[in-house]
C-alpha cells in the first residue's frame, strides 16, 4: 500500500481547507458579488458591497477594494472621491507597477477635477527612478499640468522629455508647435483693448471677430451722430447730459469686450494647440 | 459625452485589471474631452413659449437688443436673469401691464448697492431675482 | 463528514499519516463556523455603520432586507422609517407605514404614529397629518398638541398657533415660544407703501427699508420728468424728446408705485419665513 493514498489526498485537501479562515472565504464572496455588480455597471450596489467587505474584514484585500471603489467613483464622475480612494489604494499596493498605475489614475482624477496644482505635487511625489515607459508617461502629465497652469516653457520642456525617444520628425513637429512665435500668446488682449480705445471695433477686427467689430463701430457712430444732432437742435449741455453717458457706456464697452473677445480667442487657440500636441502623442503610441 | 467616457474608462479599467499596461490612449481621450469647451445650454429657451403676437414681438425685440446693443455694453446687469430676460419673462407670465410695471421696478433695482436683499445665483455669481418671488407670500 | 472519515480510517493501516493529517487540521474546526455577513445581526450592524457615515439611502436598502429577514420586528421597522426620514425619502416612509398598518392605521403604536406624522409633516402633507392626529388611537395628548402646533407654525397661521398654545397643555415650550414670538412681528403695510410712493416717488421703498432703491427711484423719475418738461417747454406738444422722456418718467413712476407695494409684501414674507424656518428647525431637531 502506498504511504500516501488517494483517500489521504482527499483528507489532506479537506483538512487543509480548514487553514483558510471562513471569514476570509465569506469576505471573498462579498468581493466577488461586488465585482460582478461593478461589471454590470450597478455602481450603487457595488459601492455598498465593497464597503460591507471593508467593514466586516477591514484588513482583507484592502488594496483591491479601495482601488475598485476608486474606479466606481471615477465612473460616476466623482473625481475628487475617486482620487481619495486611489490614494488609499496606492499606499496599500505592494506591486510596484500597480502602484504606479494608481498614481497615474489619481493624477488623472485630479486633472479632470481641474486641480492641476495638486496633480503636479502628486507627480513630483512619484519615485525618482522608474522604468522608461512610466517616466515618459509622467513627463507627458507634467507637461499637460504646466500647460493648464499657464507656463508654456516648462510644458514644452516636459513634453520634449517625454518624446525624447520618438522619431526626429515628431520631435521637430513638437518644436514647431511650441517654440518661437505661436498661437499660445495670440491674439493679445491688451493690444485689442488699446486698438478699440483708439477706434471702436478695431480690437474686435484684430481678434478676428468681424461681426462684433462692425456692431461696435456702427453703434458708436450712431450715438456720436445722435449727440451731434442733439447739440444742434438743443444745446451742447443737453447733448452732454443725455447722450454722452451712453457714448461712454458703449465706447468703454467696446474696448472691454474687445479684450474679452481676444482672451476667448486665445483660449480657443490654446485648446487647439493642446489638441495638436495630444495628437502627436497619439501618433507616438501607434 | 458620458456614454463615450464610460466605454473608454471601462476599457481602461479592463486593461488595468489584466495588468496589461496599455499606453495612455484612453487617458488621452479623456483629457481631450476635458480640454474641449462645454456646449452652453440654451439659455433663452423660454422664448419658444411665446403664445401670441405680442409675446413674439417682445421676444424678437429682446433678441435684437441682446445681439446688437447689450452685447456692446460696458455696464452689465447685476441680476440673474438679466433685466431684458426678466422683461420678456414678466410680460409672458404676468401680461403686458403688470409685466411692464415689474420691469420698470427691476430697472431701478438694477444696482449693486443692495447685496443684502438677494441671494447669489450659483451658476453666474449674480444676484438671483426671478420673475415671481412672491409665490410663497402668505 | 470529517468525523465519519476519521472513524473509518482508524480501522485501517496507514494510520499514522491519517492521524497526522487529522490532528493537524482538527483544532481548526471551530473557525470554519460560517459567519454569514448577510444575516440579521450583521445586516443591522452594517446598516448602523451606513447611518453613521450618513449614507442613508444605502442604509435604508439594508434595513429593508433586515425587515424582510425579521418580519414583525418593530425595532427594525422603526429604524427603517427613521432612516427613510433622515434620507429625506418621506414618501417611502409614509407608504411603508401604510403598508404595515393597512386598514388599521388608527391602531398603530404611538412610536409608529409619531414617525408617520414626522414624515407627513416634513413632506408638507398637513391635511393628512391633521386628520391622523384627530383620529389616531394611541397618541398621547402631549404629542397631539405638539404636532398640531407644529403644523400651525409651519403653515404660518400665527394667530391660531398662539391661541392653540395658550389653550392646550402640555405643549413643547420651544414651540410655544415661537408662537409667542409671532406676536411681536412688526409688518409693513403694503397699502401705505403704495400710497407713499404715489405721493413722493421712492418714499414707499424707503418705508420698507430699501432706502437706496427708493432714492434711485426718486432720481430716475425726477430726471426723466425734468427732461420731458424741457422737451415740451422748448418744442411744444410735438416734441419727440418730450414724449420719449414723458413715457419713461411715467413708466418709472408707475413701476415704483407697484414696486413699493411688492417690496412691503416681500419684507413681510421675510419675517414670516424666518419664524417658519425656526419652527422647522425645532421640529427637525425632535420634539
Amino acid at each position: 500500500m502506498k504511504p500516501f493514498s488517494k483517500k489521504h489526498w482527499i483528507l489532506f485537501v479537506l483538512g487543509s481547507s480548514l487553514w483558510f479562515p471562513a471569514a476570509a472565504r465569506n469576505t471573498e464572496r462579498i468581493i466577488a458579488l461586488a465585482d460582478s455588480l461593478f461589471r454590470q455597471e450597478r455602481y450603487d450596489h457595488a459601492i455598498k458591497e465593497y464597503q460591507r467587505a471593508l467593514y466586516f474584514n477591514p484588513g482583507y484585500r484592502r488594496a483591491h477594494i479601495t482601488s475598485r471603489l476608486g474606479h466606481t467613483w471615477f465612473l460616476r464622475h466623482d473625481y475628487a472621491r475617486a482620487a481619495q480612494y486611489y490614494d488609499i489604494a496606492l499606499n496599500l499596493q505592494e506591486n510596484d507597477s500597480l502602484r504606479m498605475e494608481l498614481h497615474f489614475r489619481k493624477v488623472l482624477c485630479q486633472m479632470l477635477d481641474k486641480e492641476y496644482q495638486f496633480a503636479l505635487i502628486e507627480l513630483f511625489g512619484m519615485p525618482e527612478t522608474m522604468p522608461g515607459y512610466f517616466r515618459k508617461r509622467r513627463d507627458f502629465y507634467l507637461g499637460t499640468c504646466y500647460y493648464y497652469l499657464g507656463s508654456l516653457e516648462e510644458a514644452a520642456l516636459a513634453w520634449e522629455e517625454a518624446l525624447q525617444d520618438a522619431p526626429r520628425e515628431r520631435q521637430q513637429a513638437l518644436n514647431r508647435l511650441l517654440r518661437g512665435r505661436n498661437k499660445y500668446y495670440r491674439p493679445n488682449p491688451n493690444t485689442a483693448w488699446y486698438l478699440s480705445l483708439i477706434l471702436p471695433g478695431m480690437g474686435q477686427f484684430y481678434a478676428g471677430d468681424i461681426r462684433n467689430g462692425i456692431n461696435s463701430l456702427v453703434l458708436n457712430t450712431g450715438i456720436v451722430y445722435l449727440a451731434y444732432t442733439t447739440a444742434i437742435n438743443y444745446t451742447v449741455i443737453d447733448a452732454v447730459v443725455s447722450i454722452l453717458p451712453w457714448l461712454q457706456r458703449y465706447w468703454q464697452g467696446g474696448f472691454m469686450k474687445a479684450s474679452d473677445i481676444a482672451r476667448r480667442k486665445r483660449e480657443e487657440n490654446r485648446e487647439e494647440l493642446l489638441m495638436e500636441v495630444y495628437s502627436l502623442f497619439e501618433e507616438e503610441r501607434k | 459625452m458620458n456614454g463615450n467616457m464610460k466605454t473608454y474608462t471601462i476599457i481602461l479599467f479592463l486593461c488595468c485589471s489584466a495588468a496589461v499596461w496599455g499606453q495612455t490612449a484612453e487617458e488621452l481621450e479623456l483629457l481631450k474631452q476635458h480640454a474641449r469647451h462645454e456646449e452652453r445650454a440654451e439659455r433663452f429657451a423660454f422664448l419658444k413659449e411665446s403664445s401670441n403676437e405680442l409675446e413674439r414681438f417682445t421676444s424678437v425685440l429682446f433678441l435684437a437688443y441682446k445681439a446688437f446693443i447689450s452685447s456692446q455694453d460696458a455696464i452689465s446687469c447685476v441680476f440673474y436673469p438679466s433685466c431684458s430676460e426678466y422683461a420678456v419673462q414678466a410680460i409672458q407670465q404676468q401680461g403686458l401691464f403688470i409685466g411692464l410695471l415689474n420691469t420698470f421696478d427691476r430697472l431701478t433695482r438694477c444696482n449693486a448697492l443692495s447685496p443684502e436683499n438677494y441671494p447669489i445665483h450659483p451658476g453666474t455669481n449674480l444676484f438671483y431675482d426671478p420673475v415671481e418671488p412672491e409665490e410663497h407670500v402668505h | 463528514m470529517i468525523l465519519l472519515n476519521l472513524k473509518s480510517m482508524c480501522t485501517r493501516k496507514g494510520l499514522s499519516v491519517t492521524f497526522l493529517i487529522v490532528f493537524l487540521c482538527l483544532p481548526l474546526y471551530p473557525q470554519t463556523q460560517e459567519t454569514d455577513y448577510y444575516n440579521l445581526q450583521n445586516t443591522l450592524k452594517f446598516s448602523d455603520f451606513l447611518i453613521r457615515t450618513r449614507q442613508y439611502e444605502l442604509a435604508a436598502q439594508e434595513l429593508e432586507r433586515a425587515a424582510f429577514l425579521a418580519p414583525g420586528n418593530r425595532g427594525v421597522q422603526l429604524k427603517l422609517l427613521k432612516t427613510y426620514r433622515l434620507g429625506k425619502q418621506y414618501h417611502q416612509s409614509i407608504s411603508t407605514v401604510e403598508r404595515l398598518y393597512m386598514n388599521r392605521l388608527m391602531e398603530m403604536p404611538a412610536e409608529f404614529g409619531k414617525e408617520y406624522l414626522r414624515s407627513l409633516i416634513l413632506s408638507g402633507d398637513y391635511d393628512r397629518a391633521d386628520y391622523f392626529i384627530g383620529t389616531a388611537g394611541n397618541l398621547e395628548q402631549a404629542d397631539r398638541n405638539n404636532y398640531t402646533l407644529s403644523i400651525l407654525l409651519l403653515k404660518r397661521n400665527w394667530e391660531e398657533a398662539r391661541a392653540f398654545a395658550a389653550e392646550n397643555l402640555p405643549v413643547n415650550m420651544r414651540l410655544a415660544g415661537i408662537a409667542g414670538e409671532s406676536e411681536s412681528i412688526r409688518y409693513k403695510s403694503a397699502g401705505l407703501a403704495l400710497a407713499m410712493s404715489a405721493i413722493v416717488p421712492g418714499s414707499g421703498k424707503i418705508y420698507t427699508g430699501k432706502w437706496k432703491d427708493g432714492l434711485i427711484s426718486l432720481v430716475f423719475v425726477a430726471a426723466n420728468a425734468y427732461q420731458a418738461y424741457r422737451g415740451f417747454n422748448k418744442h411744444g406738444i410735438e416734441s419727440v424728446h418730450g414724449w420719449v422722456f414723458c413715457t419713461l418718467a411715467t413708466g418709472f413712476y408707475a413701476g415704483n408705485v407697484y414696486g413699493s407695494y411688492k417690496s412691503a409684501r416681500i419684507y413681510n414674507n421675510r419675517l414670516d419665513e424666518a419664524l417658519q424656518q425656526k419652527a422647522l428647525d425645532t421640529f427637525r431637531s425632535g420634539l
